[in-house]
């Protein structure tokens, strides 16, 4: 499997949220003081992975299985408890200039035109205004945003708010790219169309390290070349498969082949199993 | 449209029936109301009053703006300090202001002074906690965007929680203009000021002008409602992408 | 060490602290200090009651103004914004209502009504009902419309829609115009005692304005606010019990 150095390693991670919970009855709530407890989450338990450079792999689990918790590690917006994540031989304490990162809820600024958005990465580095615009031009080309550059996200429908958000991404040219369940928001049909502008997209830019969370099974063998099946809470690796079709191939004929029915097949029951497991 | 000037008809007969019933000194009839009203206006009292009153709001409310737009942002991006003063700024907001003016006049005398300062201490709380909690509610997300880009914590500041605030803003102004005016007003009754709406309406109590009296509460009532539909179509026009406003928004716009 | 001590009681003793370097060398009748004034606080509410007695004369104005605002302002809220024609017709009066000097009304509610409890409450309903009728406005407007649909699809009759969905829905706005409601009329009480001076806290206020007891005025002004604090803090509760499926509170 492993064609390059791993570009980011995660070893014996694990994480616990604590909450302080009232219990939900008319005096508890009236008098939150008395009978609140604390409850503890454990989200990961000992998720051990690579990813090598240049690959593409997906995250796919049942909800709650702690991949988000575990793609934002990478990008350093939260710290393990136990273990360490590492990123280009570095453990990671906080965002890198070489991830770049996509959320689910787009994220984007109202106030800020496409342009503007997509312009952001570059602008908190100091680029030029001009320079700006000119890197900008060609990456929303490659989204399929050209000519609307000076419209405002409310003004568009969710997929093109998403591919706002892979172009801001794009334009600082990350090393890594992380996703997090970005077509999560979307309905089927769109979601379906974004998977191979996605796929487009990334076959234009040239093999990059991508980590992609997704929930759809369908979504995360179509897209990577390894997939990685967590299991339920407490998240660990249930499985890790390689994608044997070569990226050439991946388009809408791929999807009905029986080499993909069987790997989803696979896939399909070894989720199943975690999920009986997690109970 | 015509559902409302229906009401305006029945209301205004309602009144003017009800005035007849009453003595002499009893109850104005709309007529008398609004020949009062245009006696006003066209002596140029009502105007010179105005203008009067104006100038200490217009001090007042600036001054209230200058110090608890900043103090409510600073309270949402730190928040210790949030929790520190909101009790404080609710209790304010919560005071009856009439107890004060006491005080209030003690200090600061009678004149100019005393009305800005008494605008000042009415307005504050509410812009300074609309602006807290809008600096509060910037969207976690926003904020991780601009960390995964490595921004610093004065770019995340200005690029991202002020640009998020701005509607905020208008909104804590106009509340801000809803309810200074209305401090005004009783802030003239309860000082013994000689100039201003306050004091039209004091000399017009006085005398048992009662047309009068209440000719001064309609104009402010109208002055009042222009000035928060005004600032209501800037808000609107401001924020495009129609931030929602959860704050107490003082009910239906018109 | 100081994160652990709660936000707002550094915050209250800083402000203590200021207090008292500021009153340094004042004389008492301009700027009494801390200590003085919460003696006297003290005095007038454990010692001998007369904060709590003069609370109890205006109480009486506050509740029946409070009560009659709440019992007329809920009913023409919520169907005003259950009734689009309605809510047309009467909502920018509320509205005027609400930024409405009522402080001028109450010499008016004096000759009509004479010297009393009346004018008091009249301004108390005056100074309040706009917030109440407003919130719950509110309140029963926001339904959502998929709840009201969803009725409409078992076959509920319009007067079901409005019992099943637009009335639980609008519940806790009523709680929250509950709240509001009390704070507008405790102002208004005491606003309408200071126009009116007659009896109860607007009496107790300007007696001590006029002697110059200004660590009475302040204890008293001190008072009033922990009056509405409590009162607010204890119908927020209310408020968040009653819908715990509303995580704000407006």
């Amino acid at each position: 499997m492993a064609d390059g150095a791993p570009k980011i390693v995660l070893e014996g991670v694990g994480k616990t949220y604590r909450t302080r919970k009232t219990r939900d009855t008319f005096l508890g709530r009236l008098l939150p003081a008395r009978g609140a407890e604390t409850v503890e989450v454990q989200a990961l338990d000992g998720l051990t992975f690579s990813v090598p450079e240049g690959r593409f792999v997906s995250i796919v689990g049942p909800s709650g299985c702690g991949k988000t918790t575990a793609l934002r590690m990478m990008d350093g917006l939260v710290q393990p408890d136990v273990g360490r994540v590492v990123v280009s031989g570095m453990p990671v304490v906080a965002p890198r200039r070489e991830c770049g990162f996509v959320f689910q809820d787009f994220g984007l600024y109202p106030w800020r035109t496409v342009l503007d958005n997509v312009a952001f990465g570059l602008e908190i580095r100091g680029v030029s205004r001009s320079e700006r615009y000119a890197l900008c031009t060609p990456i929303l080309e490659l989204v399929g945003l050209q000519g609307f550059e000076g419209l405002f996200p409310h003004q568009l429908s969710g997929g093109m708010q998403q591919r706002v958000g892979i172009a801001r991404m794009l334009a600082v040219e990350p090393e890594v790219l992380l996703m997090d369940e970005p077509f999560g928001a979307l309905d089927a049909l769109t979601r379906r169309l974004m998977q191979f502008e996605l796929l487009r997209i990334l076959a234009a830019r040239g093999t990059v390290t991508s980590v992609f969370v997704t929930h759809d099974l369908d979504e995360a063998i179509l897209l990577a070349d390894t997939v990685v099946v967590m299991t339920g809470r407490p998240g660990r690796v249930s499985d890790i498969v390689d994608v044997p079709f070569s990226r050439a191939l991946r388009n809408e004929a791929i999807l009905e082949s029986p080499e993909f029915g069987g790997l989803r097949h696979r896939l399909w029951k070894q989720l199943q199993g975690t999920l009986r497991s997690a109970g | 449209m015509n559902v409302r000037l229906i009401t305006l008809a029945v209301i205004l007969a309602a009144w003017w029936m009800a005035s007849f019933g009453a003595s002499d000194l009893g109850f104005p009839g709309p007529g008398r109301v609004l020949t009062a009203l245009a006696e006003l206006l066209t002596s140029g009292r009502l105007m010179t009053a105005l203008a009067f009153t104006l100038t200490s709001f217009a001090f007042g409310a600036a001054l209230a703006v200058a110090v608890g737009v900043p103090l409510g942002i600073v309270m949402g991006v730190r928040p210790w300090l949030g929790r520190a003063l909101d009790p404080y700024l609710t209790a304010l907001y919560v005071m009856p202001f009439a107890s004060i003016v006491p005080l209030l006049v003690l200090w600061f005398g009678i004149d100019e002074l005393v009305r800005v300062v008494f605008i000042f201490l009415f307005t504050l709380p509410q812009v300074a906690i609309v602006c807290y909690q809008g600096a509060k509610s910037t969207p976690i997300t926003q904020i991780e965007v601009a960390r995964t880009f490595l921004a610093s914590p004065f770019q995340t500041f200005w690029k991202v929680v002020i640009p998020h605030e701005i509607p905020f803003i208008f909104t804590a102004l106009r509340l801000g203009v809803g309810l200074g005016i209305q401090g005004l007003v009783v802030s003239e009754l309860l000082i013994a000021s000689v100039r201003g709406l306050g004091y039209l309406i004091r000399i017009a109590s006085a005398t048992l002008d009662l047309a009068s009296v209440l000719a001064v509460v309609l104009f402010v009532m109208l002055l009042g409602v222009g000035a928060v539909a005004l600032m209501q179509r800037i808000e609107d026009s401001v924020a495009p992408w129609r931030y929602g406003t959860t704050i107490d928004s003082g009910g239906p716009s018109g | 060490m100081i994160r652990r001590v709660p936000p707002p009681l550094v915050a209250f003793l800083a402000i203590l602290a200021i207090w008292q370097v500021l009153s340094v060398g004042q004389p008492a009748y301009l700027l009494p200090g801390p200590g003085v004034v919460l003696t006297r606080l003290w005095q007038l509410t454990a010692v001998q009651p007369v904060l709590w007695g003069a609370l109890q004369l205006s109480l009486g104005a506050l509740l029946v103004g409070g009560s009659l605002a709440f019992a007329v302002g809920v009913p023409l809220g919520v169907v005003m914004g259950a009734s689009g024609p309605l809510e047309r017709a009467v909502g920018p009066y509320a509205n005027a209502m609400y930024v409405a000097p009522v402080s001028a009304l109450t010499p008016l509610f004096v000759w009509w009504f004479g010297i009393g409890l009346e004018p008091r409450i009249a301004t108390v309903f005056v100074f309040s009902a706009p917030v109440i009728v407003l919130t719950c406005y509110r309140g029963a407007r926001e339904t959502p419309r998929t709840l009201a649909e969803v009725a409409r699809v078992f076959g509920a009759a319009r007067l079901q829609i409005f019992t099943l969905v637009v009335l639980p829905h609008a519940l806790p706005y009523v709680v929250t115009a509950a709240r509001l409601g009390i704070g507008r009329a405790v102002k208004g009480t005491v606003l309408a005692e200071l126009v009116i001076s007659i009896t109860g806290l607007g009496e107790l206020l300007s007696g001590f304005a006029h002697v110059f007891d200004t660590a009475s005025l302040m204890a008293s002004v001190a008072f009033l606010i922990l009056f509405g604090l409590v009162l607010q803090a204890i119908l927020a509760r209310v408020e968040v019990a009653v819908a715990p499926w509303r995580r704000q509170a407006a």
